[in-house]
């Protein structure tokens, strides 16, 4: 956390406990802070080599992937939301990153499919996680 | 007219030169088949008449003759003296005209003499008739009152062993069997542990097939046969003598009569094997008018197949090919294509069974030769004997007529110009105009020849002229270029010296092996006394090249790699020549292999282990294809060839048939991920799960699949 966005929190925070405001009016809502976001990926397997997976949020931007190596396409679902396609040899750790108007805005990230290296569709994705961080 | 012969008169007759001959003969008058309608002779003059089948109705000729008790009836009838079958025939019938009284018998070989000493006087009746029943047979003839007479001096009578005339080793003795039945024996003292050696020729015979020709048997002392101890492989007739004593030889002929004399050459040393000799045989039978191809086979008429093709080691292969009906001569372009004279045209071949039809000839041709820009073919058959020159694809460039020669054997010779042989001579055509080389002082016929690198020339001289009926001494020459003679014989004299070739090594190269035909068997000649390798029979052409084809690229490790959507020409030019390509399938597709030009193009395509997938074998045709669904990253091997070398081009064209993953990309397949059902096609996603994991829809898998593809092809996922 910034120096800067720590100010602001503690002014926010002392307002709400009235320490000292001119008047009873609640603080306004922090101010929106854009930047990045990562999705990582913890798998069970070593050998994916393909995956489809939908982002929701809000205003998503720009898509990449970390490994440039790696083919990625990412596609709006009109709802708001992304799909992105990877393809590649995808490991656990950091996937992606995305642009975003507000950091703190909640994304959520879902594993549609995953395929391996062969032409092999995985079946089970339960022991699949994605994680988004800023 | 009742006409009678005194004994007197007949005595006359034989023994004068029968004045009665000159006189004008009397001539038959049809209907004469019966005695009732007999012709009257008259003994003093000859009667002719024709009698034969050829109307049905002919086949008998009466004459009445009037004879008187005590004299001798002498009649020679004249018809075919040659005829197996349509021979005349003599019967003397009683007045009654049903009492056989006398016959005839051959005398002038199938000609009949009748002699009849006349019992009572009165009417007779001869009949004139053929030996063969068969309708088409008519022969011309004359009868002579008269006997006939054999020349005298020819050691008469020794016709049995008691009368056998005596000759000594080292003898030539002309003889004469007269009239037909003689046989003539000789007698000579040999000493143990002599090899005999003994020979006939100069005898009337044309052919060599016909079983009566004449022949001679070694008795021995007890009059015994000794043929099969006879050694006849080759040159004269040899006979290791065990015994010391007295032995005979029995000359013999079908036929006899005046004219059918012989020479018997009897010696210990006249004939000695050269150096090689004597020949080897090296296949029991042979095949006719040989030609060697650059397997070193011999290919020519083997009996009564059109075609076959013998090895050294005996094995005979034989072929009838479509559009072939009597193969007479053999050649190679410049190219290599086999070239098959076929009576009327020029046809080439390649074994087992194809055939294209060349050139079509206006007569019958009784040789073939091939050089570097052109093919001759002459004509020695019937006719006025021509020499045409053709182009080497088959169109004519000049012809030329020969007037009173007829040419066989067309050879190339050292100056490029062709060489005939006609009856007992060499000529080289040069300029229009033939030139006499060489000419024997026998007439019977040079049946072939060939020259060595130097230019000598091997003659081969089967003892059998076209002119003159009396045999020969076949034989094998060699001469100079300019003709003249260096050894004759050449080689141990084969009996029948027929198509002399030299063999070819492996790798087509003409050798200084000599071959020849004999007695249908394949032998091979003096090889010590070959001065130089035979003259090449093959013309080499030049091929053009072309650079985009790459040679040499006759095998896969030498492919030229090529790419779909592009067309490769290149000439298949020599026959036999193979031209490959590989091609490295990028994804699973469907290419079409067609291919143009050459002379019937004949395409192939091979895995990468070289097995062959598919090839357009089945069909022959100028524009042969293959449609073939290659599999993504595989690779394949492309080969064109022709049935037919030669400079014509071809142009193969390697085009990728259009797919359901022409429209394909990666981001499309990706999006589909994304958007399910809303970017592909059906057909596209059916490609992509096909040519994935195959589970009937499309995932992530396939499209895993689909990257990987796209990676290994060089795409650019």
């Amino acid at each position: 956390m910034t120096r800067t966005r720590c100010a602001a929190y503690l002014i926010a925070l002392c307002a709400a406990l009235s320490c000292g405001g001119p008047t009873d009016a609640p603080p306004p809502p922090a101010p929106p802070e854009p930047g990045h976001l990562t999705l990582s990926l913890a798998s069970p397997a070593t050998d994916d080599g393909a995956m489809v997976l939908e982002m929701t949020g809000n205003a998503m931007g720009s898509v990449a992937p970390v490994d440039t190596t790696v083919f990625l396409l990412a596609d709006s679902t009109g709802g708001g939301g992304v799909r992105v396609v990877l393809a590649g040899n995808l490991v656990s750790g950091p996937l992606l990153s995305f642009s975003v108007p507000d950091v703190h805005a909640a994304y959520r990230a879902t594993l549609l499919q995953v395929g391996d290296r062969g032409s092999h569709a995985r079946a089970d994705l339960t022991k699949y996680s994605l994680t988004i961080s800023h | 007219m009742r006409v009678s012969i005194a004994a007197s008169v007949v005595l006359s007759m034989l023994v004068h030169a029968l004045p009665a001959f000159a006189q004008t003969p009397v001539e038959e008058t049809e209907p004469n088949n019966t005695p009732a309608t007999a012709d009257t002779a008259d003994l003093h003059r000859p009667a002719t008449g024709r009698v034969g089948t050829s109307s049905g109705s002919d086949g008998f000729d009466y004459w009445l003759v009037h004879l008187t008790q005590g004299d001798t009836l002498q009649v020679a009838g004249s018809g075919c003296e040659t005829c197996d079958d349509g021979n005349l025939y003599l019967t003397l019938f009683a007045a009654d005209g049903v009492t056989r009284v006398a016959d005839g018998r051959r005398w002038q070989a199938e000609d009949p003499q009748l002699t009849y000493v006349v019992p009572a006087t009165g009417p007779y009746y001869l009949r004139v008739t053929l030996g063969s029943e068969a309708l088409g047979d008519v022969v011309t003839y004359t009868l002579n009152f008269a006997a006939r007479r054999c020349p005298e001096n020819f050691g008469e009578p020794n016709d049995s062993l008691q009368r056998a005339t005596p000759i000594t080793l080292g003898s030539t003795v002309d003889g004469l069997w007269c009239p037909t039945g003689d046989q003539d024996f000789y007698e000579l003292r040999l000493t143990a542990g002599t090899v005999f050696e003994f020979s006939m020729d100069g005898y009337l015979g044309n052919g060599h097939y016909y079983p009566d020709l004449p022949a001679v048997h070694l008795l021995g002392p007890s009059g015994e046969n000794l043929d099969a101890e006879v050694q006849n492989d080759f040159g004269p007739k040899r006979y290791m003598v065990r015994t010391t004593g007295t032995y005979y030889l029995n000359a013999v002929s079908e036929r006899g009569g005046v004219g059918y004399s012989y020479r018997l050459r009897v010696g210990e040393s006249e004939f000695r094997p050269g150096p090689g000799d004597p020949p080897i045989v090296r296949a029991p039978q042979g095949v006719g008018n040989m030609a060697v191809d650059t397997h070193g086979n011999f290919w020519g008429p083997p009996g009564n197949d059109v075609l076959g093709r013998l090895s050294l080691d005996g094995t005979l292969a034989r072929f009838n090919p479509p559009g072939i009906s009597a193969a007479v001569s053999v050649a190679w372009d410049p190219w290599g294509n086999m070239l098959v004279l076929n009576g009327w045209s020029i046809t080439k071949f390649v074994p087992p069974s194809l055939t294209e039809p060349f050139v079509t000839l206006d007569m019958g041709a009784s040789g073939l030769a091939v050089t570097t820009d052109a093919m001759w073919v002459v004509n020695g058959w019937t006719g006025t004997t021509w020499i045409y020159q053709y182009a080497l694809d088959g169109h004519l460039m000049q012809s030329f007529h020969l007037t009173d020669l007829r040419a066989f054997d067309l050879r190339i010779g050292p100056s490029g110009d062709p060489y005939f042989a006609a009856d007992n001579a060499i000529y080289r055509f040069r300029a229009g105009v033939p030139e006499l080389v060489l000419k024997h002082d026998e007439p019977s016929q040079i049946n072939s020849f060939v020259f060595d690198t130097l230019g000598n020339i091997y003659v081969a001289d089967d003892g059998v002229s076209s002119r003159v009926r009396r045999r020969g001494t076949p034989r094998v020459s060699l001469h100079r270029f300019d003709g003249s003679m260096v050894a004759d014989t050449f080689a141990w004299w084969p009996h029948n010296a027929h198509n002399l070739t030299f063999g070819r090594d492996a790798d087509g190269t003409t050798n200084s092996h000599l071959y020849i035909l004999d007695q249908g068997r394949l032998l091979e000649l003096n090889h010590a006394a070959i001065r130089a390798p035979g003259l090449p029979i093959q013309p080499v052409g030049v091929c053009p090249v072309d650079a985009a084809e790459a040679e040499p690229n006759d095998a896969p490790a030498m492919a030229r790699t090529i790419g779909s959507d592009t067309a490769i020409t290149g000439f298949s030019c020599r026959a036999g020549d193979l031209d490959v390509f590989r091609f490295d399938a990028t994804r699973d597709q469907t290419i079409v292999f067609d291919l143009a030009g050459a002379d019937l193009p004949t395409l192939e395509l091979l895995a990468a282990d070289g097995t062959r997938l598919a090839s357009s074998d089945a069909r022959l045709t100028a524009y042969p294809h293959i449609s073939y669904a290659t599999r993504a990253s595989q690779t394949y091997y492309v080969r064109v060839g022709s049935w037919f070398g030669g400079p014509k081009p071809y142009t193969l064209r390697i085009t990728r048939l259009p797919t359901a993953a022409d429209h394909l990309t990666l981001e499309r397949a990706a999006r589909e991920l994304a958007r399910p059902g809303a970017i592909l096609t059906g057909a596209e996603r059916q490609y992509l799960d096909e040519h994935g994991n195959r589970n009937g829809r499309y995932d992530v898998g396939d499209f895993r699949a689909y990257y990987t593809l796209l990676k290994q092809g060089g795409g650019t996922p």
